[in-house]
């Protein structure tokens, strides 16, 4: 299953009798990996739950679209990031919560998570990414945890190899210092 | 803990994941997202689809329509307020010159220098036929044009 190529995913879904069986392979070469880039970007289970399933939602009425030309992944962590932004900007508008409240509210999510198993330095790691202005986290994330490579990510966030290292590494110094001074 | 702290980011190191899911959790994934398209794509009727897609023009056409009456009354108050003042107005014309208007009035309006003093129109002079008469016969007076202008 995991050795099918997108390309044959892709075929075997634009066939009507495959379609939901191809779409049913995709939805789990992927779910994981998207599971984990949401949850880092929102914290919470539930919040990822429910955006994982409205990400391959979007993604079963678009992929008849798809023409290919990026990768099936990375056409899915777009969709899966911009859910999430979106999902965190209608917070800030629901509760008329500032930037930093967002990042304050994640963070006690964070201690309150049951499903949070890191120790100390690793709930201090996560605090001091959720400080981040979303463009570094998104790519510190991207690069850091889901190992990805400056170009994939360059697909999902549509920004230049080179703006990503700068910002990939601007991202890992703020941490560091975060971490020292904490 | 200085220690500990003291991490060093360097891409593609080994990283940790802190957080975990239910058990269960992905095995089941897929199934639950396989209801859940079945009951967006067949939970629906054509008729509540029908609705769902007119819902919104409905409520846009609504919106204008409620503008629109909003517009017309609030034209109409204004309009109507106006008319009740000219009818006063009628109103008031017509009880002058029914109750109050005097011959002297009319004889004062055709001619100024009859009753010079114009302060004085109503009833304060006596109604005196013979007056009027010699007025009216009065070579100075264009009954002509004066006819012609009223």
């Amino acid at each position: 299953m995991q050795d099918q190529t997108d390309k044959e995913l892709l075929s075997l879904f634009r066939n009507p009798d495959h379609k939901s069986y191809a779409f049913n392979l995709i939805v789990r070469k992927y779910q994981e990996r998207l599971y984990w880039h949401i949850r880092k970007i929102v914290i919470g289970h539930d919040d990822t739950d429910d955006l994982l399933q409205n990400t391959f939602l979007k993604a079963w009425k678009g992929l008849e679209n798809f023409r290919g030309e990026s990768q099936i992944y990375t056409w899915l962590y777009r969709i899966a990031t911009n859910e999430a932004l979106s999902f965190l900007k209608e917070k800030r508008k629901k509760f008329f919560l500032p930037l930093v409240d967002v990042e304050k509210e994640l963070s006690s999510n964070l201690e309150s998570d049951t499903y949070f198993n890191g120790d100390e330095i690793q709930l201090k790691l996560q605090k001091a990414i959720l400080k981040l202005p979303e463009k570094q986290r998104l790519v510190f994330n991207m690069r850091y945890y889901d190992q990805m490579k400056y170009e994939d990510i360059s697909q999902v966030l549509d920004t230049s190899v080179g703006a990503l290292k700068a910002s990939y590494h601007h991202a890992a110094k703020k941490i560091e210092d975060m971490l020292k001074n904490n | 803990m200085q220690k500990k702290n003291n991490i060093k980011f360097t891409e593609g190191g080994a990283k940790n994941n802190p957080f975990s899911v239910p058990d269960d959790y992905f095995e089941t994934f897929s199934c639950r997202l396989q209801k859940r398209l079945q009951t967006e794509e067949a939970g629906l009727s054509p008729r509540e689809r029908f609705w769902l897609v007119l819902r919104p023009q409905l409520a846009l056409v609504a919106v204008i329509a409620g503008f629109a009456i909003i517009g017309y009354l609030g034209f109409h108050t204004f309009t109507s307020r106006d008319q009740g003042i000219a009818r006063e107005e009628i109103a008031g014309y017509i009880d002058l010159y029914q109750n109050e208007f005097s011959d002297y009035y009319f004889l004062s309006m055709l001619d100024d220098d009859f009753y010079p003093d114009e302060e004085i129109y109503f009833d304060e002079y006596p109604a005196d036929p013979d007056t009027y008469m010699d007025f009216l016969y009065l070579d100075e007076i264009a009954i002509e044009l004066i006819i012609s202008e009223f």
